[in-house]
C-alpha cells in the first residue's frame, strides 16, 4: 500500500509532498509506486483541486471524504476553514482512518503555521513536520 | 465634242417642267428648231417663295454629257430629273404636222382621206428637216429633251390677301378652272400634272385654308400625294425636303411616260418598216431607215427610263442597222454625213452607257469596233482610208473619248496608272493594250499621232469623190494650222501625264520630246528649248544616252539661233560625252563653245557654272583618302584620279585650273594647268600652302579617255571628319569663264567604291580600298602616351575607406603638364562618391601634378574614398589630361577605367543548435507568476557564427559586438564566452564563434515559438593596409539574424558524457515544455556494424575471439521494460555466434516506451562498451524516438560538438579514444 500526501495553500501552490508506505501487512513505510506512477502522483492529486472547488461548498465538513478516482488510486481531500488542502492518494478506501489522520495533520499544520518564521501559502521545508507527518502515517495508515 | 449636236452626247434624264414660278418670256410659241431655254428663266419675284421653290427644284440642273448618278452602283437609284422652267401658258409641241404645211400642199392632193397626220419631225412630214428620206435629226431628241416633259409641275398661288369669304371663293373657283383646264391639255398627252398650292399665310393664321385646299382637291380631283400639294411658307431647308419627296413621288409617273413612248416606238418597230403612208407621195427612206429609227427610240427611251443595259441593247441594234443603211446613202449627199454624225453619236453612247456600268474595257471595244467599221466604211466608199479626212475624223474620235474621260470619275478612268478594268500582267501579245481603255493623256497622245497622219496626207492629191465629214474639203485642207492642233493635242496629253504622277515620267518625256520637235520644226526655238529641257532631264535620268544625243544635237542648233550662251554652253559640254550615239560627231572644243567676235569694253568675260547634277558629266571623278582614320597632326595621303569620257573627234580637253573642296577645315586645293610639266598617269602633286587655298601644279591635258591620278599629302591639324565634297574644274577661254562643278557626294554608290593606284616600273597597279566612303576620313585626336595603373585587387567593401594607388608613367618623348582626374560613380549613374588624395591638401577629385619631365620616375598617388553602406557596382574613371610643354594648345587626354564593384566584406553562415541546461527544470505545481499557467523553463541554445570572406587571408577581424534584440516573450541570456574569435589554422580559413544563449519564456500566454534579432557588428581591416592605426578599422554590420526558437517543441538531446574505448556514455534528454502529457517509444538501434565489409569483420571477430571469447558472442542488448532493472548482463547464451557482428556492449533500455510528463525533461543513459573499435570516429547506436499519440518521430539534436549526427539517417557517430588514459582525463575534466 503507497500514499501521496500533498498539503496545496489557498492559492492551489504546493506547499508540501510526501509518498510513504504502509507499516502493516509487513509494509516498510517507503512507497511502491513505480516510476511512473510516482512521476504522475502529483498530476492525478492537482487534477482534484477542481473537484474539491465545488464539492467544498456542498459539504459543510471538512474532511470531504474521497472525492475523485484515478484507475484504482482514491484521493481523499480535507479543507481546512484557511482554505489549505490537504489531499491523500491512496489504494483502498479507509475514510475513518484518513479522517483521524487529517485531523491530526491539520492540527500539525496550525502549529506550523503558528511558526512565526511561516506565512500562509509558503512551502513547509521544516524536517521536524516532515517527521511528524511520517508518523502519522505509521500511526494511523 | 462640239461638233456633233449637244443633244447627240448629252446623258438623257427625265424632264419636268416647272410651270409658273417663271415670268413670261417670250410671248411666241417654242418652235422645235431652235433649242429651247437659251436665255435663263427670271423668276418671278412676285410668287411667295418663288427662288427658294426654283432653287429647290433646278439645284442640279446642268448640261450633263456625264451623269455622275447615273453610274452603276449599289446605291439605290436617287430619281433625277432635268428640270426646266416654263411660264404658265406653256404649250406641248404639237404632236402632228399641221395640215395646212405649206410644203404639204404641194404633195397633198387633198385632205379628205388623210387617215391622220404625222409628226412634224417624222421624215414623211414635209415640213420636217428629215423629208423625204432623214433617218434622224437632233431635233426628235431635242424635242424629248427641252419641250415635252414627263411631268409638269405647276405652281399657283392661293388667294390669302384678304379675309373677305366672297374674294376667296372667286379666287379658288377661278384656280379649279385653271387647274382643271391644265390637268385636261397634259392628260391629253398622258404628262402627269402635280399642281403645288402656294400660300402666303401659314394655316394659323388663314384659318380656313385646310378646307379651302380640301375644297381645291376635291373640285380638280387631284390626289393628295402627288396630284395637288399645298406650301405653307416654309424655310429654304423644307422647301428642299418638299422638291426632293416631290420628285420621287413624281419619278415613277416619269418611268411610265417614257415606258409608254418605248412601248409605243416597239410597236411601231414591230410593223417592220415604214408606217402606213398617209398620203400617196414618194416614199424615200428605206424600211431599214425606218428600223434604224424605231430602234433609236427606244434606246433613247431606255435611257430616258435610265435602263442603261436595255439603252445599249438597242443602241447596238440601232447601229449595226445603220451600218446597213449606208449602202443606200450617196456618198456625196449631206444624209451622209447626217448619218455619219448619228453613226459616231451612237457609237458614243454606247460607249459611254458602258462606262456608266463600269466596263472601260468594254467601252475601249465599242470604241474600237466603231474605228474599224468606219475605216471599212470608208474604205467601201472611197476605195482608200488613206486620206486626211478620215484620220482627222480618227483625231476627232480620240479627242472625243478624251474629253468624256476627262469627265468620268477616277475609278472608272484613272489618272495615275494607264488603265484600269484588268490585271496589268494580262496586257501582252495574246492581249494587246489596245483593248484597255487608257487614260485620258493617251487619248490626247492617239489625236495628236492621228493628226500628224493627217498632216501628212493632207498634201496628197484626191481623185474622184472624197470624204468631208467633219473635215474640209481638199482645197482648203491646207488653211489648217496641222502643227498648232497637234501642239494643242500634245500640251494637253503632257498635263494629264503630269497630272498623274511621277510614275509616268518616261511618257511626259516622251510627249515632251515630240512638241519640242514640232516646234524646232517650225523654228520655233524658244519653246523647242523648252521642251527639249523638259524631255532631256529625263533622258539623263534614265541614262538613254543615244536619245539624249539626239535631243542635244537639235537642242545646241536651238540654242544657237536663240543666242542663249549659258544653255548652249552647258549643252556642249554635255555634247562632248562620248556614248551619246551618232549625233556627236561633229562636237566641238570647249575654246570653240562660243563664237563671238563682240569684245567686251572692260575686259570682263560672263562666267558659266554648271553642276554636273544637270549634265552628263564626260570628267568621271574619284577621290579616295589612302586610310580611312588617322590621327591630328599626321599626314595622310590621298589620290584624285580623273577620266575624261570625252569623244575622240574633239580632241584634247584642257581645263585651266581644277580645284578640290573638302568639308571642314582643309583649305581646297587648286591644281592649275602647266603646260611645261610633263603629263604623267600617277602625277604626285607639290602642294603650296595659301592663305586660303592650296596650290600645286600639274598638267591638266586630257586625252580621250585618259586617266590621270594626282597624289596629294596633306598635313591634318584638327580633330573633324574631312570629306572631299566637290571637283571645280575651269576653262577659261578668251569670250568666256565655264565652271564645271562634279559633286562628289551625289555620285552614285557603285562609282563611289574606289581604287588605289600604284605605279610600280611604268606598270600600274591598282587595289581596292576597303572604306566604305573612301572620300571621307575620320581625324582622331593624337593618342595619349601615359600609362595609368592602378593596383587594385579585387572587389571593394561596404562600408571601407578604401585607398587605390594610381601609378603614372610618361612615356612622351618630352616634359609634360600633367593633371588627373577621378570620378567614382554608380553603374546607373545615380551615385556618385568624392574621395581625396592622399598627399594632396584640396579635398577635389583633380590633382595637379605639375611638369613631369621625359623619362622620369613613375609617379604614384593614392586615392582615398569612403564606400557606399551597400553593395553596388562602382566604375571609377581616371582621367589624365596633359599638354606637351612644347605644345600647350592641344590637350591630350587619356581615360582608364576601373571597375570596383562593392560587395560584403564577410559572409556569416549561422547555426543554432539545443544545448542542454544544467539546471533542474521548475516544478510545474509551483506558482511563479499568477498570471502565467506555464512555469518558467529554460532552454539553452548555441547559435554558431562561421564568418567567412572572399578574400579571408587579406582580412583581419579585431573585435566583434553581438546584441540581441526585439525579443517577445523571452527572457534571453547571453553567456559571456571568450571574446576573442577563433580562427582556423591558416589565415584564409573562417572565423567561427559560439554564443550560448538562455532562452526563457516569460509569457503569460503559452507560445509556440519566441523570436529574437540578432546583431553581429565586425571590426575589421585590411592586412594590406598601410596605415595600422586604431583608425584603420572599419565597422561591418551584418544583415539581423532572425532567431526563432521553438518554446513548446518537445525534443531529444544527445550527449556523450564519456569516449574513451572503454566506455562509452551516451545521455538522452527527452524534454516536453508543454503541459500536456506525451508519450514516446524509445528504440535503441540494432548493434551492428553497418559500416565494415564483411573480410574486416571477420578479422576483427578473429582478434575478438582470441582476446575475450565470451565477449565476441555476447551480442546486442535484450529490450527491458523494467526500469528497476536497467542494468542487465549481457545475454551470452542467447543467438549463434557469427550470425551477428555486434561492436558494442550496452546497458540500457533496448526498447522501451517513456512518459514525459508536463514540463518535464526525462534523461535517459546509455553505457555503451566497444568491442571491436578501438579508435577513431564510429558509428555508434543511435536512439529512435517515436512519439506515439502524435505518431511521429522526433529528430536527436546533439548538445554539444564532441560527436557529429547524420541528420538523414539519424546515425551517430563519436569519435572514440584510444586508450583509458584519454578517458580518465576525458571523465576528470568532464566532472
Amino acid at each position: 500500500m503507497s500514499f501521496y500526501l500533498a498539503i496545496i495553500g489557498s492559492k492551489d501552490n504546493a506547499i508540501y509532498s510526501l509518498d510513504f508506505g504502509t507499516y502493516r501487512q509487513g509494509g516498510d513505510g517507503t512507497s511502491k509506486f513505480s516510476a511512473d506512477v510516482r512521476q504522475l502522483c502529483p498530476f492525478i492529486v492537482h487534477s482534484s483541486l477542481d473537484i474539491i472547488e465545488e464539492v467544498q461548498w456542498t459539504n459543510s465538513a471538512m474532511h470531504l471524504k474521497v472525492i475523485d478516482k484515478f484507475y484504482n488510486y482514491l484521493i481523499s481531500a480535507y479543507v481546512t476553514s484557511g482554505n489549505i488542502k490537504f489531499l491523500l492518494l491512496h489504494e483502498t478506501r479507509a475514510d475513518e482512518v484518513i479522517r483521524q489522520f487529517f485531523v491530526d495533520l491539520y492540527d500539525l499544520y496550525v502549529k506550523t503555521l503558528m511558526s512565526p518564521f511561516y506565512s500562509v501559502d509558503q512551502a513547509i521545508t521544516s524536517k521536524v513536520f516532515d517527521q511528524r507527518v511520517k508518523m502519522l502515517a505509521k500511526k494511523y495508515l | 465634242m462640239d461638233l456633233y449636236p449637244i443633244e447627240y452626247m448629252c446623258h438623257n434624264l427625265p424632264l419636268m417642267a416647272l410651270s409658273g414660278l417663271t415670268i413670261a418670256h417670250n410671248s411666241e410659241p417654242l418652235h422645235i428648231s431652235t433649242s429651247g431655254l437659251e436665255s435663263p428663266a427670271a423668276v418671278d419675284p412676285d410668287f411667295p417663295n418663288s427662288f427658294e421653290l426654283y432653287k429647290a427644284f433646278n439645284d442640279d440642273h446642268h448640261e450633263a454629257i456625264w451623269e455622275p448618278r447615273a453610274v452603276k452602283s449599289d446605291a439605290k437609284l436617287q430619281p433625277t430629273f432635268r428640270v426646266i422652267a416654263v411660264d404658265k401658258h406653256y404649250r406641248l409641241p404639237s404632236k402632228k404636222a399641221s395640215p395646212l404645211s405649206p410644203r404639204s400642199t404641194s404633195s397633198v392632193s387633198s385632205g379628205t382621206r388623210s387617215p391622220g397626220l404625222h409628226s412634224p419631225l417624222s421624215p414623211l412630214s414635209p415640213e420636217s428637216p428629215l423629208y423625204p428620206d432623214g433617218i434622224m435629226s437632233q431635233f426628235w431628241l431635242r424635242k424629248y429633251r427641252n419641250f415635252l416633259p414627263s411631268v409638269v409641275v405647276s405652281f399657283h398661288e392661293i388667294y390669302t390677301e384678304t379675309e373677305e369669304v366672297q374674294m376667296k371663293i372667286n379666287n379658288d373657283s377661278e384656280l379649279i378652272k385653271e387647274l382643271n383646264e391644265q390637268k385636261r391639255y397634259f392628260a391629253e398627252r398622258n404628262v402627269k400634272l402635280t399642281a403645288v398650292i402656294v400660300s402666303r399665310k401659314s394655316i394659323l393664321k388663314s384659318v380656313d385654308l385646310n378646307d379651302r385646299i380640301a375644297y381645291l382637291r376635291k373640285g380638280t380631283g387631284l390626289d393628295a400625294r402627288s396630284g395637288l400639294c399645298f406650301v405653307p411658307p416654309s424655310s429654304p431647308v423644307e422647301i428642299q425636303v418638299f422638291a426632293k419627296e416631290l420628285k420621287s413621288f413624281l419619278s415613277p409617273f416619269a418611268l411610265d411616260f417614257y415606258g409608254s413612248l418605248l412601248k409605243h416606238a416597239r410597236k411601231k418597230r414591230g410593223h417592220n418598216g415604214a408606217p402606213a403612208l398617209t398620203s400617196p407621195s414618194m416614199q424615200l427612206l428605206s424600211p431599214q431607215g425606218w428600223n434604224v429609227r424605231y430602234e433609236l427610240k427606244q434606246a433613247v427611251f431606255s435611257e430616258y427610263r435610265q435602263d442603261i443595259d436595255l439603252a445599249i441593247k438597242f443602241y447596238g441594234i440601232a447601229y449595226e442597222s445603220l451600218l446597213e443603211v449606208f449602202k443606200t446613202i450617196p456618198a456625196d449627199s449631206s444624209r451622209w454625213n447626217e448619218a455619219r454624225a448619228l453613226l459616231d453619236a451612237i457609237a458614243f453612247k454606247i460607249l459611254k452607257c458602258n462606262l456608266y456600268l463600269n466596263l472601260p474595257v468594254m467601252a475601249q471595244k465599242v470604241f474600237n469596233v466603231h474605228l474599224q467599221s468606219i475605216a471599212g466604211l470608208v474604205e467601201h466608199t472611197f476605195s482608200t482610208t488613206e486620206s486626211y479626212s478620215f484620220y482627222g475624223w480618227k483625231a476627232l474620235q480620240y479627242q472625243v473619248l478624251a474629253q468624256l474621260l476627262d469627265l468620268v470619275p477616277e475609278t472608272i478612268s484613272p489618272r495615275s496608272v494607264p488603265f484600269v478594268g484588268v490585271d496589268t500582267e494580262i496586257v501582252g501579245p495574246e492581249f494587246p493594250s489596245l483593248n484597255v481603255l487608257h487614260h485620258t493623256g493617251y487619248q490626247y497622245l492617239n489625236a495628236a499621232h492621228q493628226t500628224r497622219m493627217r498632216k501628212q496626207l493632207s498634201r496628197s492629191s484626191i481623185i474622184g469623190v472624197y470624204d468631208t465629214y467633219m473635215t474640209l474639203p481638199p482645197d482648203q485642207e491646207y488653211t489648217v494650222d496641222h502643227n498648232s492642233l497637234i501642239l494643242g493635242f500634245l500640251e494637253t496629253a503632257y498635263s494629264r501625264f503630269v497630272g498623274g504622277n511621277e510614275s509616268q515620267t518616261r511618257m511626259q518625256a516622251h510627249i515632251a520630246h515630240q512638241m519640242a520637235q514640232i516646234y524646232f520644226s517650225d523654228e520655233k526655238y524658244p519653246d523647242a528649248l523648252k521642251y527639249f529641257y523638259l524631255a532631256e532631264g529625263l533622258y539623263r535620268k534614265e541614262r538613254w544616252n543615244y536619245l539624249l544625243g539626239y535631243i542635244l544635237n537639235d537642242a545646241i542648233y536651238a540654242a544657237q539661233q536663240v543666242q542663249d550662251k549659258e544653255q548652249l554652253v552647258r549643252l556642249q559640254l554635255e555634247f562632248l560625252s562620248e556614248g551619246l550615239g551618232p549625233w556627236n560627231k561633229n562636237a566641238v572644243n570647249v575654246p570653240q563653245f562660243i563664237q563671238t567676235n563682240e569684245e567686251k569694253p572692260d575686259g570682263e568675260v560672263p562666267e558659266y557654272v554648271i553642276s554636273s547634277d544637270n549634265i552628263l558629266s564626260f570628267f568621271d571623278v574619284n577621290f579616295a583618302f589612302m586610310i580611312s582614320e588617322t590621327h591630328v597632326s599626321s599626314t595622310i595621303a590621298s589620290q584624285l584620279t580623273i577620266q575624261s569620257k570625252h569623244i575622240a573627234a574633239a580632241g584634247d580637253v584642257i581645263p585651266s585650273s581644277l580645284q578640290i573642296n573638302f568639308s571642314g577645315s582643309v583649305k581646297p586645293i587648286v591644281i592649275t594647268h602647266d603646260p611645261s610639266v610633263s603629263a604623267s598617269r600617277i602625277k604626285k602633286l607639290k602642294i603650296d600652302d595659301g592663305d586660303d587655298i592650296q596650290k600645286a601644279t600639274a598638267s591638266l591635258q586630257f586625252k580621250p579617255n585618259d586617266i590621270m591620278t594626282f597624289e596629294i599629302l596633306q598635313l591634318l591639324k584638327k580633330v573633324e571628319t574631312v570629306s572631299a565634297v566637290s571637283v571645280l574644274f575651269t576653262f577659261i577661254q578668251k569670250s568666256f569663264v565655264l565652271k564645271l562643278a562634279i559633286d562628289l557626294d551625289t555620285a552614285e554608290p557603285e562609282r563611289a567604291i574606289s581604287r588605289w593606284f600604284v605605279e610600280d616600273d611604268e606598270t600600274l597597279h591598282s587595289q581596292y580600298l576597303s572604306s566604305l566612303v573612301p572620300r571621307s576620313l575620320t581625324v582622331k585626336p593624337k593618342p595619349p602616351r601615359v600609362v595609368i595603373i592602378s593596383n587594385v585587387k579585387g572587389p571593394a567593401y561596404i562600408g571601407e575607406e578604401l585607398s587605390i594607388p594610381l601609378t603614372l608613367t610618361s612615356e612622351e618623348p618630352e616634359d609634360i603638364k600633367l593633371s588627373m582626374s577621378v570620378k567614382v560613380q554608380n553603374v546607373e549613374d545615380q551615385l556618385e562618391i568624392t574621395g581625396f588624395w592622399s598627399d594632396d591638401d584640396t579635398k577635389g577629385s583633380t590633382i595637379d601634378l605639375d611638369v613631369i619631365a621625359s623619362g622620369s620616375d613613375s609617379i604614384i598617388r593614392d586615392y582615398t574614398m569612403r564606400m557606399p553602406n551597400e553593395t553596388c557596382d562602382l566604375v571609377m574613371v581616371v582621367t589624365v589630361t596633359y599638354q606637351l610643354l612644347s605644345d600647350p594648345e592641344i590637350d591630350i587626354s587619356k581615360t582608364h577605367v576601373i571597375d570596383l564593384p562593392v560587395i560584403f566584406p564577410f559572409q556569416v553562415s549561422y547555426d543554432l543548435t539545443p544545448r542542454i541546461y544544467p539546471k533542474k527544470w521548475p516544478s510545474p505545481f509551483f506558482v511563479y507568476d499568477l498570471q502565467s499557467h506555464s512555469p518558467p523553463i529554460t532552454k539553452r541554445w548555441c547559435l554558431s557564427a562561421t564568418i567567412d570572406a572572399v578574400d579571408m587571408s587579406h582580412m583581419e577581424i579585431s573585435d566583434y559586438d553581438f546584441k540581441i534584440s526585439n525579443k517577445t516573450g523571452i527572457d534571453l541570456q547571453l553567456l559571456d564566452g571568450p571574446k576573442e574569435l577563433t580562427h582556423g589554422p591558416t589565415p584564409s580559413d573562417p572565423y567561427t564563434h559560439s554564443f550560448i544563449l538562455d532562452v526563457t519564456n516569460n509569457d503569460a500566454v503559452e507560445r509556440r515559438v519566441a523570436n529574437a534579432d540578432a546583431l553581429l557588428t565586425l571590426k575589421w581591416r585590411r592586412t594590406t593596409a598601410k596605415n595600422k592605426g586604431e583608425d584603420s578599422y572599419n565597422f561591418f554590420d551584418l544583415p539581423i539574424l532572425k532567431l526563432t526558437f521553438p518554446l513548446l517543441e518537445p525534443r531529444v538531446l544527445l550527449d556523450v558524457e564519456s569516449t574513451s574505448s572503454d566506455l562509452v556514455h551516451l545521455v538522452y534528454y527527452i524534454e516536453n515544455a508543454t503541459s500536456h502529457i506525451l508519450t514516446f517509444s524509445v528504440t535503441l538501434d540494432l548493434n551492428t556494424d553497418m559500416s565494415l565489409s564483411y573480410p574486416l569483420r571477420h578479422q576483427l571477430r578473429q582478434q575478438l575471439l582470441s582476446k575475450d571469447p565470451s565477449a565476441a558472442t555476447g551480442i546486442g542488448g535484450r529490450p527491458s521494460h523494467d526500469e528497476s532493472d536497467r542494468r542487465h548482463s549481457l545475454s551470452r547464451d542467447q543467438a549463434p555466434p557469427l550470425q551477428q557482428h555486434s561492436i558494442f556492449n550496452y546497458e540500457g533500455n533496448k526498447q522501451v516506451g517513456v512518459r514525459v510528463l508536463p514540463s518535464t525533461c526525462r534523461r535517459l543513459d546509455y553505457d555503451l562498451l566497444p568491442l571491436a573499435v578501438t579508435s577513431g570516429w564510429q558509428r555508434v547506436p543511435a536512439l529512435r524516438v517515436y512519439d506515439t499519440h502524435f505518431k511521429k518521430s522526433l529528430s536527436v539534436f546533439p548538445a554539444s560538438e564532441k560527436f557529429r549526427i547524420d541528420f538523414k539517417t539519424g546515425a551517430v557517430y563519436v569519435n572514440i579514444s584510444s586508450s583509458s588514459e584519454d578517458l580518465s582525463n576525458n571523465l576528470g575534466s568532464e566532472l
